[in-house]
Formats: C-alpha cells, sequence, structure tokens
C-alpha cells in the first residue's frame, strides 16, 4: 500500500479527531460500579478459599448421586402426585392471575384509562408483584391452613401483579386509530375495549398467560418449602433423609413435567403470536420423506412400547394405578 | 492473478447458479460485472473468497486454490481479499472506527482482537483507510449515525484496513442515490489506480458500468456471454447479457445509452 | 343506465360456535332429567342414541351438510362407546385412579375414530383429523375426573365422607355428553377450521380438573373468610423491632465455627449482587455458544442449547436446597444457587437476542479472513451489549427477590430471619420484615426499571 503524497497526508492528519476521552472513562467507571459492589460481596460471605477449592468436589458428589434417580414403582409412584399437585396449582394460580389482571390491565393503562384511576392501580399492582409468592403464603397460611389452595392463592395474587403488568404495557402499545373509529359510530367506553382494544391486544395477553404459566410451574414447585402445596417439601424431606436417590426421582420427574410445559406453551405461544399455525409433529410426519416417517414410526412404537411396559411393571408390582 | 476454470456452483436444492465459466483476471485490472437480477452476478463474487463452495471446476487465487481449502487457508485468502457489501454490513450500534478495524481481526491476536485492545499501529492504519475515503472527521461518531454513501464509504474502508490485493464488490451502489453513486465508484477507480488492488465490481446500471469500467463480464442465467473491453460494448451485446435492449430501468440516470 | 353487474356469489356465512353448543345442551338437559327420574338404562344403547343424535342435529343447526354414510358412521360410533363405557362399568367405580381413566378413554376409541375418518373424508387436513381423535379421547379420558370434581360421580372409596354413592344414567350421561361436545365440537372445528373451540373445551376442563385437584371449593372459600379474624395476628407489624430494637441485625452468622456476624439483610443484598455478576459473566460466552447465529459448530450448540434448558428447568429453591445439602447452610449455598438461576435466565434472553441480531456484520467480518470468536465479538457482541445490560438490571432485580427467600431452606439471607420469628409464631416480627422487604426491592427495582428504559 503505497502512500499518498506527503503534504497532503499531513493535511488529513491535521483534520483527524481527537480520540473521545469520555468513552474511556466511562468504561472504567462502569467496570468500577460492577466490579467494586461484586468484591463487596464476596468479601461479605465469609468463605474460606479452601472451602470454595472444595465446593466442586462436594457438588459434584451430591449430583451425581441426584443424577440416579430412583426410578422404581414406589418412588415414582410417591413423588409424580405431588408433581401434579405442583401443575394443578401452577395452572389455577394462572387462571386467577388472568381473571382478575385481565379488567385491572384496562384499568391500569394510561392510554384508555383516567390518570386519577390508572395511577394508583398501577402502583397496587407494582406492590403486589414486589412481594415474592412465598412471602405471601406465608402470610395466608393462618387465614387458609397449610396446603395446596395456600399456594394456589399466592401464585395467583402474585400472578395478578406480573399479569397486570404485562397486559397493561400491551394495552399502552396499541395503535389509537380504530379506538377512535370504534367512538364514531357512538361505542360507549366497553364497545371501545370490546371491539378497538381487545382485538388487538389478546395474542400478547394470552402469550403472557401462557408465559406466566411456565414461571408459575417453577414457583409453585418451590411452595411446598413452606408446606404451602407441591413437590418442594417432598424434595426437602428426601433431601433431610439424605436419601438422594430418592430426591433424584422428586427433580427428575419436576424436570420433565417444566420441560414438557415449556415446549408445549412456547409452541402455543408462537402460534398465537404469528397468528397462523407451525406443521405439528403430526404434519411434519406426513411431510417427512419416507425413511424419515419410518424412523418417526419406530420412535413413536418404542416410546409407547415403553410406556405400558413401565405402567405393566408399576401395577404388578404395587399396584400404582390402584389407588 | 484469478483464474476460474469451468466453475460451475450448484446450490442445494438443485439450482445451478454458474455453468462452466473460465475466465482470469489479471493482478491491478479493475472488472465490472453485469447481469440481470439473479444471472449469477453475486455467486462470482463469492466464489472467489469461498463464500460460495463451488461445485465443479476450480478458482485459484494468486495460485491457490479455493475449492477444498482448509478453514485455515480459507482465512490466510480471505485476509487479503476486501470485499465490500450492498448493504454496507457494518455494525450500527458502535463507531465508525471499531468497523474498520474489523478489517485487522486476521492481523492481531486472539486475545488482542476479543479485548478490542488494537495496537497502535493498527489504528494508524484504521484512519489512513479513513482519510483514503475521505471520512476521518467521522472516526468516532456511531456507524448508524451516518448517511447512506458515507456507511458505503466506512465499508470500503473496512476493506482497505486488511490492506489487500483484490477488492470484492457486490452492487456497492445499488442501495445509493445517483450523486453518491458516482462518488462511491469514483472512490473505488481512485482506490484501484492509486494502490493497484485487483477490483471486481458487480453492477446493475450500464451507464455506471461503461464510466468507470475498463474490462466488463457479462452474465446470464449462469453462463458467461461476454468478457471483453467495455469500449467494444455494442448494443447488441447488452442484447446478450439482458435478453432484450437496454430500456432506461437499467440506466442510473436513465438516460439514453 | 342498467346495472349490468355480475351475479356475485355470497360467502356462506361462517359456523358460529354457538349454533353448536344449543342442540348439546338442550340433549344434555334432557338427559340430566331423564337421568334424575330414573329412566336411563344402564345398557348405553339409549343414551348413545341421544348423543349422536343431538351431535347430528347440532351438524345440521351448523350447515354442514352431512352424507347417510357419514352421519352413520358418527352415531355407530358413539353408540359403540357409550356401550362399551357401561358394559365395562356398569356401577360407580372403586375409585378414579389413572388406569380406569385410560381404560374409559379407550372405550372411546371407536367414536374417536369415525369423527377423525369423516373428518378426513371433509377435507380436513390429515394433521387436523388426527387432532380432532385426540381431542375424543382427551375428553374421554378427562370424563370420570370431571364427573369427580362435578361431583356426578362419586367413587365407592370416598363413601366414607358420609355422602350417598352418585351413579346414575343420568349422570353417566352427563359424561357421556361432555366427551361428545368436545369430540365434536373439535370434528367441526377441523372441518370448519375454528381451533379455538378446542382450545376453550380443554382450558375449561383442564381448570374444572385442577381446581378440584387443589382444593378450592366454595364452601371453603366462605370458611376461609371466617378466619381473616386471624389476620390481627400479624398485627400491628413490629417495626420497632425489625428496624432497631430486635437483635437480628446482629445474629451469628451460619458459618460453622467462625465467629463473625452478618447482618441478614445486608446479606441478602450480597448474594443478590454476586449472583448476577457472576452469573451474568459467565453466561456471556454461553449465549453465544447457544444460538445458531454464532455458535461455531453444530455440536457445541446442541451442548449449550441443552446445558441451558436443563438448568432452566431447575427452580431457585432447588438449587438452594441442593446446595445447603452438599455445602451447609449459609451465603454461600445461596449465592451458587442464584448464580445457577441467573445464569439460566440471562442465557435464555441474550441467547434469543443473538439470534434476531443482523448476520451481515457477522458476514463482513467473516470476509476479512477473522476467526470465528474474534469475528462474533466485534460483529455481534456490540449489536446485543445495550440488551446485555438491561437484562443484567432485570436479572438483578429478580435476584434480590428470590434471595430474601433462600433463608427459608437455610441458604443465607434475611429469610432466615423470618423462618425464625414464624417458628416463634411471632407474625408481627413478619409482617414488619415482609414489609421492610417489601421497600426494599420496591426501590431497588424502580430504579432499575428506570436505568433499563434509558438503555433500549
Ligand atoms: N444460498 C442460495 N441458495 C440457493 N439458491 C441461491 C442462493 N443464493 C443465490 N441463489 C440463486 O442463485 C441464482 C444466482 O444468484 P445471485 O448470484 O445472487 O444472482 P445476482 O447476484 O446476479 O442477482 C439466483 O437464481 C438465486 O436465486
Ligand atoms: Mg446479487
Amino acid at each position: 500500500m503505497t502512500g499518498p503524497p506527503r503534504s497532503r497526508e499531513q493535511l488529513e492528519t491535521a483534520m483527524r479527531p481527537t480520540r473521545p476521552r469520555g468513552q474511556l472513562l466511562f468504561r472504567w467507571a462502569i467496570a468500577a460500579a460492577v466490579l467494586l459492589p461484586a468484591l463487596w460481596s464476596a468479601s461479605g460471605l465469609n468463605v474460606s478459599l479452601d472451602r470454595i477449592l472444595g465446593a466442586p468436589a462436594d457438588i459434584w458428589r451430591i449430583v451425581i448421586r441426584l443424577a440416579q434417580p430412583d426410578l422404581s414403582a414406589g418412588a415414582v409412584q410417591r413423588a409424580l402426585p405431588k408433581v401434579m399437585e405442583s401443575f394443578f396449582i401452577a395452572w389455577i394460580g394462572t387462571m386467577i392471575g388472568a381473571f382478575f389482571s385481565f379488567p385491572l390491565a384496562f384499568l391500569a393503562a394510561k392510554n384508555v384509562s383516567r390518570g386519577a384511576v390508572n395511577n394508583p392501580i398501577r402502583q397496587l399492582l407494582n406492590a403486589i408483584r414486589a412481594v415474592p409468592e412465598l412471602l405471601v403464603a406465608m402470610v395466608l397460611i393462618p387465614v387458609t391452613g397449610l396446603g395446596a389452595w395456600t399456594g394456589t392463592l399466592a401464585l395467583g395474587i402474585h400472578s395478578i401483579g406480573t399479569l397486570g403488568k404485562l397486559s397493561s404495557e400491551v394495552i399502552e402499545g396499541i395503535d389509537g386509530g380504530p379506538i377512535e373509529a370504534v367512538a364514531a359510530v357512538g361505542g360507549g367506553p366497553v364497545a371501545r375495549m370490546r371491539f378497538a382494544v381487545v382485538p388487538q391486544v389478546m395474542p400478547n395477553i394470552l402469550a403472557y398467560w401462557l408465559y406466566r404459566f411456565e414461571i408459575n410451574i417453577r414457583a409453585s414447585a418451590v411452595l411446598g418449602v413452606i408446606g404451602a402445596g407441591g413437590v418442594g417439601a417432598e424434595l426437602i424431606a428426601q433431601l433431610r433423609f439424605r436419601d438422594f436417590s430418592r430426591a433424584g426421582t422428586v427433580l427428575f420427574l419436576t424436570i420433565i413435567a417444566v420441560l414438557s410445559v415449556d415446549t408445549i406453551s412456547a409452541r402455543v405461544r408462537r402460534r398465537i403470536i404469528s397468528g397462523h399455525r407451525e406443521p405439528g409433529p403430526v404434519a411434519a410426519y406426513l411431510a417427512g420423506p419416507w425413511w424419515k416417517r419410518a424412523l418417526m414410526l419406530v420412535g413413536v412404537a418404542v416410546g409407547v412400547a415403553l410406556v405400558v411396559f413401565l405402567a405393566i411393571q408399576l401395577q404388578t408390582e404395587v399396584g400404582l394405578f390402584d389407588a | 492473478m484469478i483464474e476460474f476454470d469451468g466453475v460451475e456452483v450448484t446450490y442445494r436444492g438443485g439450482l445451478k447458479a454458474l455453468k462452466g465459466v473460465t475466465l482470469t483476471i489479471p493482478d491491478g485490472e479493475l472488472v465490472v460485472i453485469v447481469g440481470l437480477s439473479g444471472a449469477g452476478k453475486s455467486t462470482l463474487l463469492r466464489a472467489i473468497n469461498g463464500f460460495v463452495p463451488i461445485t465443479a471446476g476450480s478458482v485459484r487465487v494468486d495460485g491457490v486454490e479455493v475449492r477444498g481449502a482448509s478453514a485455515s487457508t480459507l482465512r490466510e485468502l480471505r485476509s487479503h481479499i476486501g470485499m465490500i457489501f450492498q448493504t454496507f454490513n457494518l455494525v450500527n450500534r458502535t463507531s465508525v472506527i471499531n468497523n474498520v478495524l474489523m478489517g485487522r481481526l486476521s492481523k492481531v491476536g486472539w486475545f488482542r482482537a476479543m479485548l478490542g485492545a488494537w495496537p497502535a499501529a493498527d489504528r494508524e492504519l484504521a484512519l489512513k483507510a479513513l482519510e483514503r475515503v475521505e471520512i476521518v472527521e467521522k472516526a468516532y461518531v456511531r456507524a448508524s449515525d451516518l448517511s447512506g454513501g458515507q456507511q458505503q464509504r466506512v465499508g470500503i474502508a473496512r476493506a482497505l484496513a486488511q490492506e489487500p490485493t483484490v477488492l470484492l464488490a457486490d452492487e456497492p451502489v445499488a442501495s445509493l442515490d445517483p450523486v453518491t453513486s458516482h462518488h462511491v465508484m469514483r472512490d473505488l477507480r481512485r482506490i484501484n489506480r492509486d494502490l493497484g488492488i485487483t477490483t471486481i465490481i458487480n453492477l446493475h446500471f450500464l451507464d455506471l458500468a461503461r464510466a468507470y469500467g475498463k474490462r466488463l463480464i457479462g452474465l446470464r442465467a449462469g453462463e458467461l456471454v461476454y468478457d471483453g473491453d467495455i469500449g467494444d460494448v455494442a448494443e447488441a451485446t447488452f442484447r446478450d447479457i439482458y435478453g432484450r435492449s437496454v430500456t432506461p430501468d437499467d440506466l442510473l440516470e436513465g438516460a439514453e445509452l | 343506465m342498467i346495472d349490468e353487474a355480475a351475479p356475485q356469489i355470497r360467502p356462506s356465512p361462517p359456523i358460529r360456535v354457538r349454533t353448536l353448543f344449543l342442540p348439546l345442551i338442550v340433549s344434555t338437559a334432557g338427559l340430566v332429567v331423564g337421568g334424575s327420574v330414573g329412566t336411563l338404562g344402564p345398557s348405553g344403547l339409549f343414551w348413545g342414541a341421544i348423543a349422536s343424535a343431538g351431535m347430528l342435529i347440532a351438524f345440521r343447526l351448523a350447515s354442514i351438510a352431512v352424507t347417510p354414510l357419514e352421519g352413520g358412521l358418527l352415531s355407530a360410533g358413539v353408540v359403540a362407546s357409550t356401550v362399551l363405557s357401561t358394559l365395562a362399568m356398569p356401577n360407580a367405580p372403586e375409585s378414579v385412579d389413572v388406569l380406569r381413566t385410560v381404560t374409559f378413554a379407550l372405550y372411546w376409541l371407536p367414536a374417536a375414530g369415525a369423527a377423525a375418518f369423516v373428518a378426513l373424508r371433509r377435507g380436513a387436513a390429515r394433521s387436523a383429523s388426527f387432532n380432532v381423535a385426540v381431542a375424543w379421547l382427551g375428553a374421554a379420558a378427562l370424563a370420570l375426573p370431571a364427573g369427580v370434581s362435578f361431583g356426578v360421580i362419586e367413587p365407592i372409596e370416598s363413601l366414607f365422607r358420609g355422602r350417598e354413592p352418585v351413579f346414575g344414567g343420568g349422570h353417566y350421561a352427563i359424561v357421556g355428553l361432555a366427551i361428545g361436545l368436545i369430540g365434536a365440537g373439535a370434528l367441526l372445528a377441523a372441518i370448519a377450521r375454528i381451533p379455538s373451540l378446542i382450545a376453550g373445551a380443554v382450558v375449561l376442563f383442564m381448570t374444572l380438573y385442577a381446581g378440584s385437584q387443589v382444593g378450592f371449593s366454595v364452601p371453603e372459600l366462605i370458611k376461609d373468610f371466617g378466619n381473616i379474624t386471624k389476620v390481627p395476628n400479624f398485627l400491628p407489624p413490629d417495626f420497632k423491632w425489625a428496624i432497631g430494637g430486635g437483635d437480628w441485625w446482629w445474629v451469628p452468622s451460619w458459618e460453622f465455627g467462625s465467629a463473625t456476624r452478618a447482618n441478614p439483610l445486608v446479606e441478602t443484598i450480597r448474594i443478590a449482587v454476586l449472583a448476577t455478576v457472576l452469573g451474568c459473566a459467565v453466561s456471556l460466552p454461553l449465549s453465544f455458544l447457544a444460538s445458531t447465529l454464532t455458535a461455531p459448530n453444530r455440536p457445541s450448540y446442541m451442548v449449550d442449547k441443552g446445558f441451558i434448558n436443563l438448568i432452566r428447568t431447575v427452580p431457585d429453591l432447588f438449587w438452594a436446597m441442593i446446595f445447603v445439602t452438599s455445602l451447609g447452610s449459609g451465603a454461600f449455598a445461596g449465592t451458587l444457587a442464584l448464580f445457577f438461576f441467573s445464569l439460566a435466565i440471562m442465557s435464555k434472553l441474550l441467547s434469543e437476542t443473538v439470534d434476531s441480531a443482523d448476520p451481515r456484520p457477522l458476514e463482513a467480518a467473516k470476509a476479512t479472513g477473522s476467526k470465528h470468536f474474534p469475528a462474533v465479538r466485534s460483529a455481534v457482541l456490540p449489536q446485543v451489549l445495550p440488551n446485555y445490560v438491561a437484562y443484567s438490571l432485570y436479572v438483578f432485580e429478580i435476584n434480590i427477590r428470590a434471595s430474601v427467600v433462600l433463608g427459608l431452606v437455610g441458604a443465607g439471607g434475611i429469610g432466615q430471619v423470618i423462618e425464625t420469628q414464624r417458628g416463634f409464631f411471632r407474625f408481627d416480627r413478619v409482617l414488619a420484615v415482609v414489609i421492610l422487604i417489601f421497600v426494599l426491592v420496591f426501590v431497588i427495582e424502580q430504579v432499575s426499571i428506570a436505568l433499563r428504559r434509558r438503555l433500549v
């Protein structure tokens, strides 16, 4: 690369902007703002170095035992209903949240309700959101007693806060044109909501409900810690007995449940948002080449056989299905 | 020197985008490739730096075979082939100089590149490249704050920062207005003359090709239909390339040829 | 001037869900009345006949003409299923369990098969026809549990509650019609493409069933209102103790053999800060491996994506329990727990952002002969950096909230105080601490939200 004439180069060098120093300073400031609190936090944890160095080994010892879950009929029979209970708690909790947050979201949205209304409602939603589900459950226990219903209510209340906020943000993001159009043909406030707002926001709000359900199924799993139903109590109990393979069963079933809910829910959400259906597994099966079809058929057959086999085993050994 | 010998490219799905293309581009030449959209211009260009794997024949750049080259050979090859894109392909959220410094990625060490700790010599090179396209005063501005023409000049500077021996420009002015187009084309021609970099430019517009090119390559449906001096091009040649007479749509400024 | 427009074909109105429900509800009502006066025989034939008649009327009202062959097939399927059901279960079941539920669903295979066949014949997509059969079987599987939670079926095993066994033709018929409702709805939906009908029916049943499982019941709810009087246990919140008078500010650290004392509230913040910083730092490289755009190769993508999805399924307190078990109680376990928790959240959010980043700058970087990761670093990282910072703040908010409850399982922080006071039944103190935490979380969140809003 041969340079341009000397004089021109000098001229252009003179026109070069100076490198802004502020950016560098800003970078150091950011680094300090992250690292100093981190160091402060680390210093306060009172962990000796050999404890940190020994931690991976300690964790590994437990994790490999948890990774060998006891999948015998008895263990599964004990853990499965708890996992199902968590699932039901999450479902009803989400339903409660959806049911109550829906009208509240309209009241909290700045573009469809007046300041005197939306401000207090928004603050109420913020306040509800700030309290973790477990603390809500703890406060509820004296009233509703120990059990799944308490956890359900706690999840429901917390979900009202989160769903209310998210939904009201969706409502605030809508196109104002249709509202005016409905108003122009003489629609009252309810008609405006029903015909101009709801159709616009429903897909997104539905998607948030599903998303909340995914979160709630995790949250409901831990409610058992304080006796508010679900699989958490079982995990604590097994860990206390140091029965790690049984604890592994609980973890294993929880992970399976959460994974299935996530997968299905994510699929439905994508479909709701995009508004058209994606080819499902069956359609993919029908559209695939013959070898793929054969492979899937074999896979399904093996899966079904496994389930049937497991069911028969469970039935003959412990009679899982005779409650 | 770039040598194409019976090059075929078949995309997955069976579409044949290049059909037996044979040509040689000596060092320092400025070549313009024209053809209808879908004729295979981009494919030809991308075969040179191995972005598109060729399915038959051979492509050699300075004697190095591109077909079936190992990953490290390809990287070495690409490090001295600059590429300029129709859509500029800048990182919008960072400064102009950081964009230009991307041209030095193949030259600095892995850790320096990851940390963004560019050696002073590379910074100097980047600023020089910006000076060559006359936009050095914007060095510390965010790339997204520039106009289209300015962004394309940053794209050229990024390629120049590689200290390339070959420049590939894929429709470099297709997203620009006529005046800026001429500016960018003049820059490219000047770089070709001053630095002796082999330059291959895909163009859609005939008048631009005629105004800035010397050697013209015409593609039609993946086949080489013309390869020669641009001065010899007649109406019949264009009919060969386009399959019809020239219309104002084929011209940047809509004038007659 | 004569209007000579070509005759236009008016499209027939779309099928309304309502037109389907009406006849089925009417025939259900008839069956209930019939059943409660005990005129329905247990053979299932009569029940099936009424159910299929209701279904055919529904088709008629929805203006879907059914050929005699299709009608006959549907009726035969439904009747066969009802007969099978009643033959297999002539009396109230011992209990309603998984096996019985599944078997009951299988009795409805004839009806499901007939419906799917008709849907196929009527030009529904193959997958839609498959869904019809699945919906029909799903409805059948839900029928017994739903019947229990509605109180139309009372299994014998629950008789100790002092109730009469409930099982009669009419009640059975309700269950059968519920199946018919969903199954025929699915069939209609497949032919006329109303997917919301299936979704609505499934959600309804899920909710009713789940509601019965979590102990939702109106009488209980009313009884709970009576318990509101117990709320005064919490009142007034003992702020004096919480803020200064109490000794919880200086409870001993849970570090074994250590004399140092830690303030639990400060410890809570420390756990959240450290876990956020570490989690977000580690998730940065992981996120790039977990996106098809930036992963260097397929295996590393699969492994990393799998890892992230796996750790994402484990709830925060489960991590805490695992680490408390393996490392002993204390803030160290809590920090590790939240570290994995943050890692999972951040990696998911960030890798999805990377997925949607502009791939063209990366191509430009690759064209300069760059190695993979330097190219990603200069072409993709700047694109996602603002999001990364915003997500980090978001993760911090979540961690603050999560770190509050870590103490409930012994993983350090202020939760331990709550747990102790709860054990002493000092709900006034619990409430005071909860309110204190609430204020803290609220303030941190508002600051963080304000910061985030300025970023993206
Ligand atoms: N990645 C690809 N996969 C399949 N077909 C492609 C791909 N890229 C280009 N093509 C096809 O190859 C042909 C030539 O494309 P291209 O080289 O981009 O043409 P030009 O740049 O002249 O418009 C077109 O028909 C195009 O559709
Ligand atoms: Mg092209």
